[in-house]
């Protein structure tokens, strides 16, 4: 069994603990001595892994990238660089019609980390040239 | 002599349930039935988990008429197979610390799956003794609220109160 | 937060505002039964009697919506009653006459009415809370943030804390402890309409300079202004200012106040883009949905409430065509002629984080190698972090100092009334978390809380409509009206109703008021009216609410069957 270490992605305590890997499937969480939690966990750390494994209990995990090409149409999968394509077209059009600022953007205060958000930002301002970028503070 | 059982400190227990998740995990196994054994009450100013006392003249053993509870060792055990679900134990339990839930299990004629049908099925405490660790819930708690008790302590206790007693009369 | 979390435990004083850790936080809940154990007082005014509320010294069960009433009194107290660190105030902090001119309107006795609080009681707490050896520390939640006067109730909470001296040394101050992960990270990371990553504003030139450079673009190439903020985007859709959304694992249509009218709003856009590990309400409705990896299937760094950055790795390998989200970025910007490109998440943090933030310079990879961390301000490579902030009352403002800010009290947007006589009040279940698309996918978490969720009420409430307990009711406001489960709970106040909001079919963001403060753009999710009412015939009501449950997890599903379909190109 393959033991990594992890944050927990609930709450914001920042919880360390090892998950714990049998080919390739999270099978278990076990506390380590991280500076908030000192090697205890919440049931939210103590069986939140499992949508990792794609149990398909709620919802099931994307696995191919998907496009709507007209409105009304249903997704249909299409290869990363059709997807790509698609979607830089569609923004350039937004951008050129209706400048910078017609276009959102949201980091994500969940599980994706902090270099995501980094990237997104930058992308935002620096490609698209909007500030429209926030995240779910809010809610 | 007395038997072993989990106790809660409601003063320590901050509600948050790790206890009844650790209990699902450990009966999330083929076979057994998935449900906690405990269940966190919040009423009032009473906040901690009700489970089994494991009580030595147990009513929900004596109420049981198939013997799917019974007293073994130091505490009360189960035997899912031979519960008929009359709910017996239910109505007898003082603590509100046993139930009956349905579990869908799998029919079988020879072979043949035939889909799956509910069976009523006792549920409580076994104090994991199959666990190595001990208890799952005492191992979850985040406040250290639970813990096991058995006459040893509940001795020590009564020992250490009639001492107080003693100490307040003079 | 001004302090750390481990701190907690060793303040004098912890007053809970609209907070409760027991089922948002419990690890942090588990550090005030610590700080009790060692001493502390424990002071909680929330309307609900919250698990903590059996520990308080004081328990102070003020109504729903009158935050600033409270906090005004409360800040009055502590100035008349000569609770005031007069030093500190003269050395440290700015405004306060202009302050004390509002906050003098406000008696314990003359905002009763108002609050609900005896004046005693409301007096004893703010007594106790002042004179705290040796620091106090204010902690609040959402039942601050997500009220119409929520920037107004974090302003006055933190010149309470400033007029008393319990900020600015350790262990002392505000916990605002944030809810998701890292909501604190993607803050500090800039993902804000007004700040660069490390709070930088858009708008200073020199700041702009700095990032131009970095970005080696022109800096006219920045926008000049701030940007629009995410609660806004159905006003913005509708007002044709918006036209292209790029939603990067967010669930709007299952956090977003009145969810009903958003999804209208979404189907006008030109391009709806989701980023998301699972087929969310929202990504079923998107124009393109990109498959990025989970939490597990990546590494990177997260920040904690209380400014800790850490390190987590990578468990298990991407599953399917998943990449990273950053990956993913990165690819749409070089195809837009913008090239971005990372070799891993360590070069992203030095380059777009450490060498544009000088508060985080010191937080290296090597510094959080296994259950290491790095809480920011941490300035150089030898520098330890920083559990507390403004050390020795030295703010982070141009002048060093702390302005005081006062508001007078508004009532909420939607008070109750006739038609609609319950206040509905949105608040977390222990178990789950955010829009449930993770925690509703764990086998046990889901086994132990399921659809439709509970509506917490006070027993006469039931008693007075014929509810009892684990009836199915109707639950209705001018929005909405959707199926729930009753909870008497003798802990909840009568004449509210207090639901968790993950749920799909007792979904409570259907009832909810889309109104946004002008400050922050919070939408007001702790108060609306509503109405509830006991269904007559509930074996109907139960096969109904399972059979829209298998209805909606059926579409996600059908839809999300679209990936397994062969490509046609």
């Amino acid at each position: 069994m393959e033991k990594h270490m992890v944050v927990c992605p609930y709450c914001g305590s920042g919880c360390k603990f090892n998950l714990l890997v049998e080919d390739d499937m999270v099978v278990g969480a076990e506390p380590l001595n991280g500076l908030t939690n000192q090697g205890e966990l919440c049931l939210k750390g103590y069986c939140g892994y499992d949508f990792i494994n794609d149990t398909k209990i709620l919802t099931p995990r994307l696995y191919h990238p998907m496009i709507r090409e007209h409105k009304g149409d249903p997704l249909k999968r299409v290869s990363w660089d059709t997807a790509l394509n698609f979607v830089v077209d569609k923004l350039n059009a937004v951008k050129e019609k209706y400048g910078p600022d017609a276009i959102m953007t949201t980091g994500s205060s969940r599980g994706t980390g902090n270099e995501s958000n980094l990237a997104m930002q930058r992308f935002a301002r620096a490609c698209l040239g909007t500030n429209n970028i926030d995240n779910c503070a809010r809610t | 002599m007395g038997n072993t059982f989990v106790i809660a400190d409601p003063r320590k227990c901050v509600g948050c349930k790790a206890c009844m998740s650790a209990c699902l995990v450990k009966h999330f196994v083929p076979g057994d039935v998935p449900v906690a054994r405990l269940n966190v009450v919040q009423i009032g100013q009473y906040t901690a988990p009700i489970l089994c006392h494991h009580c030595s003249n147990a009513p929900c053993a004596a109420a049981c008429p198939t013997h799917a509870l019974y007293n073994e060792g130091d505490r009360v055990a189960v035997r899912l197979d031979r519960c008929i679900g009359c709910r017996s134990c239910v109505v007898a339990c003082p603590f509100g610390a046993v139930d009956v839930v349905d579990r869908y299990d799998t029919a079988h004629v020879g072979d043949l799956k035939i889909g799956t049908a509910p069976c009523a099925m006792v549920i409580k405490c076994d104090r994991c003794v199959d666990r190595p660790e001990g208890p799952a819930c005492i191992q979850a708690c985040t406040s250290h609220a639970l813990r096991l008790v058995n006459q040893d302590e509940i001795d020590a206790q009564r020992g250490r109160r009639s001492n107080d007693a003693a100490h307040e009369l003079v | 937060m001004s302090c750390g979390v481990p701190g907690m435990e060793d303040a004098g004083c912890i007053f809970l505002f609209g907070y409760n850790p027991n089922t948002s936080h419990p690890i942090v809940a588990r550090r005030i039964v610590r700080a009790k154990e060692k001493g502390a007082k424990i002071i909680v005014a929330d309307p609900r009697f919250i698990e903590t509320s059996r520990i308080a010294d004081l328990y102070l069960p003020l109504k729903n919506g009158s935050n600033i009433a409270f906090l005004n009194a409360f800040a009055n107290v502590i100035v008349k009653d000569g609770l005031m660190d007069e030093e500190f105030v003269k050395e440290h902090v700015t405004g306060f006459d202009e302050w004390w001119k509002t906050i003098e309107k406000y008696t314990p006795e003359n905002t009763k009415e108002i609050t609900g609080i005896d004046p005693g009681l409301l007096r004893e707490a703010a007594h106790m809370y002042a004179t705290a050896e040796p620091s106090s520390i204010i902690g609040w939640g959402m039942g601050v943030c997500q009220h119409l006067q929520n920037v107004e109730a974090v302003h006055t909470c933190a010149a309470i804390a400033c007029i008393t001296h319990q900020i600015g040394k350790p262990n002392s101050g505000v916990a605002p402890v944030r809810g998701q992960n890292n909501v604190q990270g993607a803050c500090d990371m800039g993902a804000l309409p007004n700040f660069f990553p490390g709070y930088q504003s858009v708008t200073d030139e020199k700041i702009k300079e700095k990032f131009a450079q970095a970005w080696h673009i022109p800096v006219d190439k920045l926008s000049d202004h701030v940007g629009y903020k995410v609660s806004d985007i159905g006003h913005l859709i509708d007002d044709g200012k918006l036209h292209a959304f790029v939603n990067m694992g967010e669930d709007p249509l299952q956090t977003e106040p009145d969810t009903d009218h958003l999804t209208e709003q979404l189907a006008k856009l030109d391009i709806f883009i989701c980023l998301d590990i699972f087929m969310t309400q929202s990504c079923a409705v998107a124009d393109v949905v990109l498959p990025a990896t989970s939490w597990g299937e990546h590494e990177g760094v997260f920040t904690a409430c209380d400014r800790t950055f850490q390190y987590f790795s990578a468990a298990v390998p991407p599953k399917g065509e998943c990449k990273h989200d950053w990956q993913i970025i990165s690819e749409i910007s070089t195809r837009m002629g913008y090239p971005m490109h990372y070799e891993n998440t360590k070069q992203i943090w030095d380059e777009e984080c450490r060498a544009v933030w000088p508060a985080a310079y010191g937080a290296t990879y090597e510094k959080m190698a296994g259950v290491g961390y790095a809480q920011w301000p941490i300035p150089t490579l030898e520098h330890k972090g920083s559990p507390d902030l403004f050390l020795g009352g030295k703010f982070s403002t141009p002048d060093q100092k702390a302005k005081l800010i006062a508001h007078d009290f508004e009532y909420p947007s939607e008070m109750p009334d006739k038609e609609y006589p319950l206040i509905l009040c949105t608040v977390r279940e222990v178990g789950h978390y955010s829009c449930r698309s993770m925690t509703g996918n764990c086998k046990e978490l889901s086994r132990l809380a399921e659809e439709p969720g509970y509506a917490h009420i006070n027993p006469k409430d039931a008693a007075a409509r014929g509810i009892n307990k684990e009836d199915l009711i109707w639950a209705y406001s001018r929005r909405g009206k959707i199926i729930t489960r009753a909870f008497i709970d003798d802990r909840v106040n009568e004449g509210a109703v207090y639901m968790t909001y993950q749920w799909w079919i007792g979904k409570c963001n259907t009832l909810t008021l889309h109104h946004v403060d002008t400050r922050s753009h919070t939408p007001e999710d702790k108060f609306c009216a509503i109405q509830i009412e006991r269904i007559d015939d509930q074996v109907w009501a139960e096969q109904h609410a399972q059979e829209l449950y298998m209805k909606m997890k059926m579409r996600l599903s059908k839809v999300a069957s679209a990936q397994n379909e062969p490509m046609e190109d």
